[in-house]
């Protein structure tokens, strides 16, 4: 029902008064492009033709004349078809089946299927895993989340209005542009909570780099909370964060971390809510906002991290409305918190 | 079997000259079945048509075209990150209506300065023009209809790349093209009848998702990736001055790139820019040139394929 009433039913029965569809395949495919059913199965040249058209089906390839949709049935029979063997007169056994060898139908299209390609001589890598944004969304997304406020042109609407009311110009209004040219600080969390999302953490590190630029982009890692230490390489070589490493002033610090929301791990070195709280003051001081994206929901951070920071569920479902949603939510409560 | 078409474009003929860069112009498309049954199931609902597909697909084109087909007026505005749905229906000149204050030379309240949209021109193109003239003074030129189409009393309107803009436009374009109307500041409710209702178009990349309100209000058509016959008959189409030979090669090596890299499949435009960069100059197949265009054209984005070199 949920499928049904996602479009209008209205649309459809308008749809089918005015083209007046004539047969099965067409009303669904109506419906299929009012997304109320999912389209037919058939090729689309089958059935799609307006009405007085010669209808054909092509067969690319084969070297064979076009053949009339309607002369090709499809198989109502898929399999053998079982019959009973007579039953021999004076004796009580059961009916014997056995198969019916005309019954047995071989598909048309058995014959058009194509063979598998030979391997390439150069072998393939397998290919990486989904990732955990929706990788269509996940530029919009990205840039969404870690651009910041630059200077556009003059917003002449503000400007106009502002020079008719007379009100004197305290600050030429701009038009708000996000911009990426601060850069990006990312810090990775490489503790026990987060190794199932590691080959996620290094792809999404990619796909930031290929938003925002390799040049502007720094990494860092650490383990369970950057203030116990971050950096690259050894973790023997790892330095007070941000003391040793602030990032650079403007830039956005995106953190790929659970916040210590995921399953217990024997030995966890994930930082307090205070913790991550002073951390994120910190930053912010330095001008660099806290974005973190999460594997697991926010709701399962800390309240007051959430009023703290904005934090992004790193998933299939978050689009480019929900980053809105959660840097207004963010940006609105730190400005409540600090007027 | 079949329907009773409301739009039945005649077989397409090939184009004369092909110019340089995205064809725009409309002046050929090669309908599948599905797109003629999505554009007539639109203009049998009222209902925008959402097109989705791959960037270069033929997704823009098809409402020139379409609006060529019908000859009825034709509306396009490419979408920004910046863009309002405002921007769409209606904008008032700020700048002008501060310096005609400056002047002593105001012609009345802020409806005076208010400049219709290109959603207003489709839907109602009378009064759309009363007000360009009632916004413009009298020592400027004639206001000029933004119609790039046939002079009718419908139109086709062309959004394109809906998916740039922010979250917020299509929501706020539910109204409008739900209803067929929208309310306008200092003049008031411009709305248009399901005779003279508008087919609107309108393309998404897919880059940000849509809002479900939104959907539920589009008919929504995807354009797939071509075949080799469909991308040879939109070669025919485009470039019928090349030898048919070399642009089933094209298509066939367009093919043939691997699916599932991180690098997008070539689009049909690029197969276009390939079969026109080869003919012009003068590249024949396996010459030693040959290699070296179709990377440049094709094995572009570290893209893959059994001849990539």
């Amino acid at each position: 029902m949920s499928d049904l009433s996602f479009r209008s039913l209205a649309d459809l029965a308008r749809a089918c008064k005015t083209l007046r569809p004539d047969d099965d395949i067409t009303r669904r495919n109506i419906a299929a492009l009012l997304g109320i059913a999912a389209p037919l199965d058939v090729g689309p040249e089958a059935a799609l033709q307006p009405a007085g058209r010669d209808r054909h089906i092509r067969v690319a390839d084969q070297g064979r004349a076009e053949v009339k949709a309607w002369e090709e049935p499809l198989p109502t029979t898929p399999g053998p078809s079982l019959r009973n063997a007579p039953m021999p007169e004076g004796r009580e056994i059961p009916a014997v089946l056995t198969p019916d060898p005309t019954a047995w139908h071989i598909p048309d299209w058995l014959d058009r299927v194509l063979p598998l390609a030979k391997p390439p001589a150069v072998p393939i890598p397998p290919p990486l895993p989904d990732s955990l944004f929706r990788p269509e969304w996940t530029r919009a997304i990205l840039s969404g989340s870690l651009s910041r406020p630059g200077y556009g042109g003059l917003d002449l609407d503000i400007l106009a209005r502002e020079v008719a009311r007379r009100q004197p110009l305290l600050r030429l209004p701009r038009l708000p542009v996000p911009t990426l040219v601060h850069g990006v600080q990312i810090l990775v969390d490489r503790g026990e909570r987060m190794l199932p999302f590691a080959v996620d953490q290094t792809q999404l590190v990619e796909q930031i780099r290929t938003v925002a630029g390799r040049e502007s982009v720094e990494v860092l890692f650490f383990d369970g909370f950057p203030g116990h230490g971050a950096g690259v390489g050894s973790r023997r070589l790892w330095r007070p964060y941000p003391e040793d490493s602030a990032p650079r002033r403007g830039a956005v610090v995106a953190v790929l971390t659970d916040l210590g929301a995921g399953a217990p791990v024997l030995w966890s070195r994930s930082g307090g809510s205070a913790e991550w709280l002073e951390l994120a003051q910190r930053l912010g001081r330095l001008g660099s906002p806290l974005v973190v994206f999460m594997p697991y929901r926010p709701e399962l951070a800390p309240a007051d991290l959430r009023r703290a920071m904005t934090l992004l569920h790193w998933d299939r479902r978050t689009g480019a409305g929900d980053v809105r949603r959660a840097l207004g939510r963010a940006r609105h409560l730190q400005e409540a918190a600090h007027p | 079997m079949g329907y009773r078409p409301l739009f039945d474009p005649p077989p397409a003929v090939p184009a004369i000259a092909s110019g340089p860069g995205d064809r725009r112009d409309g002046g050929v498309y090669a309908y599948t079945p599905q797109i003629l049954l999505a554009v007539n199931v639109a203009l049998a609902t009222g209902r925008p048509l959402l097109v989705r597909g791959p960037s270069g697909g033929g997704k823009s084109s098809l409402a020139r075209n379409a609006a060529r087909v019908l000859g009825w007026r034709y509306y396009e505005r490419v979408i920004s990150s910046r863009a309002q749905a405002q921007d769409l229906l209606w904008e008032i000149d700020h700048l002008r209506r501060l310096q005609d204050a400056q002047l002593n030379l105001l012609r009345g309240g802020a409806g005076s300065y208010v400049q219709p949209g290109i959603l207003w021109w489709a839907f109602d193109r009378a009064s759309a023009r009363h007000q360009a003239e009632r916004s413009l003074g009298s020592d400027e030129p004639r206001p000029l209809d933004p119609n790039l189409g046939d002079d009718h009393p419908r139109a086709v309107v062309l959004l394109d790349e809906i998916d740039k803009a922010d979250p917020d436009v299509p929501n706020n374009l539910l109204v409008p093209l739900g209803s067929l109307t929208f309310q306008v500041e200092e003049y008031g409710k411009v709305a248009t009848t399901e005779e003279l209702a508008p087919l609107v178009v309108i393309t998404t990349n897919d880059e940000r998702e849509l809002p479900p309100a939104f959907l539920r209000r589009c008919v929504e058509l995807v354009i797939e990736v071509p075949d080799l016959a469909r991308l040879d008959e939109i070669g025919r189409l485009h470039l019928p001055q090349v030898p048919q030979r070399l642009r089933k090669r094209f298509a066939e090596l367009i093919l043939e790139t691997l699916p599932g890299g991180a690098a997008p499949s070539p689009s049909i435009a690029e197969y276009l820019d390939t079969v026109k960069a080869c003919h012009r100059l003068g590249v024949e197949p396996d010459t030693p040139g040959w290699a070296d265009l179709i990377k440049v054209t094709v094995w572009k984005h570290g893209r893959t394929g059994k001849t990539a070199g």
